[in-house]
């Protein structure tokens, strides 16, 4: 184990205890049934400077690297944390690379389409950071031809009439997560960045997004393996039934890929996406449909009482079916790699020579080199 | 269990694997070219030609990881990990060196005497050695520990007898690297008294027997051996080591790139069709569009799996044991090797084309997958077997 590997050890033991400590079913659940948050878990995150890991000291954030956001993030998902940690995580790093001071505080982040803001995650109680590309952008854009990034704070705050949770109105997700309109007018202070930071946004919250199904699904597979070797039916534990034993190795399977995925997404290093497949995308596509599959498994392997409000499961399941949808769902995912997919194989079939055959011959097309993400021999010119 | 229990971390390929990849390409893509090959489904098993074998090996792309002083190219498992996906990705004919390259090499340099390092190792890495793996027997299948074929002691080696079945390519190999019971079980422990032997098959006593499959092709066999003297020499490790010796090997054989690609042509040809037709305007914008959803499905999953098998690869290579991971793999990437025809087939019924052994480009590669994929998950430990060992690594058993 390398020094860096320790560290990394050691960062994210540190937010798994605490997260631990925090995240007990009943404050969990508290926090969906209430004020949509667990402000104490909040408070203690900030103090220890876990939100803003990722971003650069120098723009207000915590240093280190996203490898160590990613890792927060995770451990969130897997602890059903009830606070805008990824969101505020995302936030940061959008805010520094943009050149821009990170405000203090939960932090949350929304890319405008069309006019307004829509189910922005923690949008009644985070400050939103909304990016969008020149007149995409609603209201805020207006007039704008380049990307645009504004700092939205919450209603309440001060600073009335720029901000507020009002016409579209609040909304949760099936987790109670606050999802909520974030509404802001024309004398809210608009930011010129540079261009690419809609898109790069839009990545951020992909992939952070991925990290928290990620580790809901780990948790969920946690969850499940406990739970079969602790009931027992026809005088043995579930554990014991070969049905179950290779439903469980199924859930492992799903599991390991969205792990996998992300974890590759997280190393391609997000504002460096170049050649080849989107890593984003295609982690976002995993972990969308990965979700689906493991939360069915988790359910079924823990029969009635998993569908229970006493029981835990719920908390991660619910979580794992809002996340797949929010920030892109596989189906788009799914059309955004396949549109990807199509074009690589006309690019490569007509750049390396292979000529009109390409197509209704064998092999030797684009798909593999963009798949690989190493560019096809001689074609590059 | 924590995160990264189940999988190690994914690891960057080392430098200099992009250069190698676009020699490999190159060189492909001349062969293609030249007509030398034809890519094909699951060449990894059917593509036998050793003339292809040799030239792959003058380029330093067969035994890449024997050293030099066996006549190999010293290159790490990463870099082999590189060129074996690039071949399989192309569909190209590597059966005749495969069990050699990918299993046999790594076993003589970890287990084998200096003696029987310098007998085949040099002519492995030249392609010209071809080994058929002697595991199943016709009853020990799943159960591999029931293996009945024995060797008897005599003077200067072992009396060998018994019978191996599903041979690929025994009837051209050179040599066989067998399992087989050197001493009795310890009891319950069935696992004791195994032992690995590399048996010449060009000898007297030994009976090849060809298994035809369903695609009409000849690949598997069953192999007799009938009172076959197999010198000490040839013994592989440690006479009753011979389980723990199968299964260190068996991470390696699970989690390859192989596990992933057997279908990777007709996905690559499919999509090169259907990039093409959506161009021309020959497909309506909403056939284009399922087609498009269609193909991200796999190649979203195919993209992850990929990831994991290098994750797997990398720990392999620093010298983890990752036998979950590994077994997470195969039963992730031989499902998706098939959910790959099952796309390639919704389609296809648009493009109004059918499997047709005797057909061309696609019609022809369908007819390869869909008759090679029952084979998928059940060759190098059934799936059923392979979630087993998931689920014993979970704690479950």
């Amino acid at each position: 184990m390398t020094a860096a590997d320790g560290e990394r050890e050691l960062l994210r033991r540190t937010v798994e205890d605490l997260l631990a400590r925090h995240c007990t079913a009943a404050r969990v659940a508290a926090a969906a049934a209430g004020a949509g948050w667990d402000a104490g878990l909040w408070q203690a995150l900030e103090e220890t400077g876990l939100t803003l890991a990722g971003s650069p000291e120098e723009a207000g954030g915590s240093g280190g690297d996203l490898s160590a956001a990613a890792d927060i993030a995770v451990a969130a998902g897997a602890a059903a944390a009830p606070v805008p940690l990824a969101e505020t995580l995302a936030a940061g790093m959008l805010l520094s690379r943009a050149g821009l001071a990170i405000p203090s505080g939960a932090l949350t982040v929304a890319v405008a389409s069309g006019p307004g803001l829509r189910r922005v995650p923690y949008g009644r109680l985070a400050t939103t950071v909304a990016v969008g590309s020149g007149g995409s952008g609603g209201s805020g854009g207006s007039g704008r031809d380049g990307d645009w990034l504004a700092v939205i704070e919450p209603a309440g705050r001060g600073r009335t009439g720029r901000v507020g949770t009002g016409r579209g109105g609040t909304g949760r997700n099936l987790a109670g997560e606050p999802r909520d309109e974030v509404i802001f007018g024309g004398d809210a202070e608009v930011h010129d960045v540079p261009a690419g930071t809609a898109d790069y946004a839009r990545r951020l919250l992909r992939l952070f997004r991925s990290l928290l199904i990620a580790g809901a699904a780990q948790r969920a597979l946690d969850l499940t393996v406990t739970y079969v070797q602790e009931r027992e039916q026809f005088g043995r534990p579930l554990a014991r039934f070969p049905t179950v034993q290779q439903e469980l190795a199924r859930m492992a399977g799903e599991v390991a890929l969205i792990g996998a995925a992300t974890q590759a997404a997280v190393a391609a290093d997000l504002p460096g996406a170049g050649e080849g497949v989107s890593a984003v995308v295609a982690a976002k596509a995993q972990a969308s449909s990965g979700a689906g599959v493991v939360a069915a498994i988790a359910h079924q392997l823990h029969g009635a009482i998993g569908t229970t409000e006493e029981h835990r499961l719920r908390l991660t399941t619910t979580r794992l079916w809002s996340w797949r949808d929010e920030d892109g769902s596989e189906a788009e995912c799914f059309a955004e790699l396949g549109r990807a997919a199509l074009a690589a194989a006309t690019g490569a079939g007509a750049g390396a020579g292979a000529g009109a055959g390409a197509g209704a011959g064998a092999g030797a097309g684009g798909l593999w080199p963009w798949l690989s993400g190493s560019p096809a021999a001689g074609s590059a010119v | 269990m924590r995160d990264g229990t189940l999988l190690p971390p994914v690891r960057p390929l080392p430098a200099g694997a992009a250069e190698l990849r676009s020699q490999v390409r190159g060189f492909l893509s001349a062969e293609r070219t030249a007509g030398r090959f034809v890519p094909a489904c699951d060449a990894w098993l059917s593509g036998w030609d050793e003339s292809f074998s040799r030239r792959l090996a003058e380029r330093g792309w067969v035994g890449m990881t024997i050293p030099r002083e066996y006549g190999g190219h010293g290159r790490s498992a990463l870099e082999r990990y590189v060129v074996v996906e690039e071949l399989l990705a192309a569909g190209a004919p590597v059966a005749a060196h495969w069990v050699s390259d990918r299993q046999v090499g790594p076993n003589l340099l970890r287990y084998g005497s200096e003696p029987l390092k310098r007998r085949y190792l040099p002519a492995i890495a030249q392609g010209t050695c071809y080994f058929a793996i002697g595991l199943s027997e016709p009853d020990a299948g799943s159960d591999l520990a029931a293996v009945r074929t024995t060797g008897t002691r005599a003077d200067g080696g072992w009396t060998v007898s018994g019978t191996k079945i599903w041979t690929s390519g025994a009837h051209r190999a050179h040599a066989l690297i067998a399992l087989l019971r050197t001493g009795p079980p310890d009891g319950r422990k069935r696992h004791v008294g195994l032992s690995q032997l590399l048996i010449e098959l060009e000898q007297p006593g030994v009976t090849i027997r060809p298994i035809i499959s369903m695609t009409g092709e000849h690949h598997f066999n069953e192999v007799v051996f009938d009172g076959v003297f197999v010198p000490d020499e040839q013994v592989v490790g440690t006479i009753g080591e011979g389980w723990a010796q199968v299964t260190s090997e068996l991470a390696y054989e699970r989690s390859g790139p192989e596990r992933l690609l057997s279908t990777f042509v007709l996905l690559d040809t499919l999509v090169g069709e259907l990039a093409l037709r959506s161009r021309s305007g020959d497909m309506g914008a909403g056939a284009a569009d399922a087609g498009a959803g269609a193909v991200g499905r796999v190649v979203s999953r195919l993209w992850a799996c990929r990831q994991m098998s290098l994750a797997v690869a990398g720990a392999l290579a620093a010298g983890e044991a990752p036998e979950i991971a590994a077994a997470l793999v195969k039963d992730v990437g031989t499902r998706l090797e098939s959910e790959i025809i099952e796309v390639a087939r919704m389609l296809t019924a648009t493009l109004r084309v059918e499997p047709d052994p005797e057909g061309a480009g696609i019609a022809r590669l369908l007819a390869q997958a869909v008759l090679h994929a029952p084979g998928f998950t059940l060759r190098g430990g059934t799936n059923e077997i392979l979630r087993g060992i998931v689920a014993r690594g979970l704690g479950l058993r």
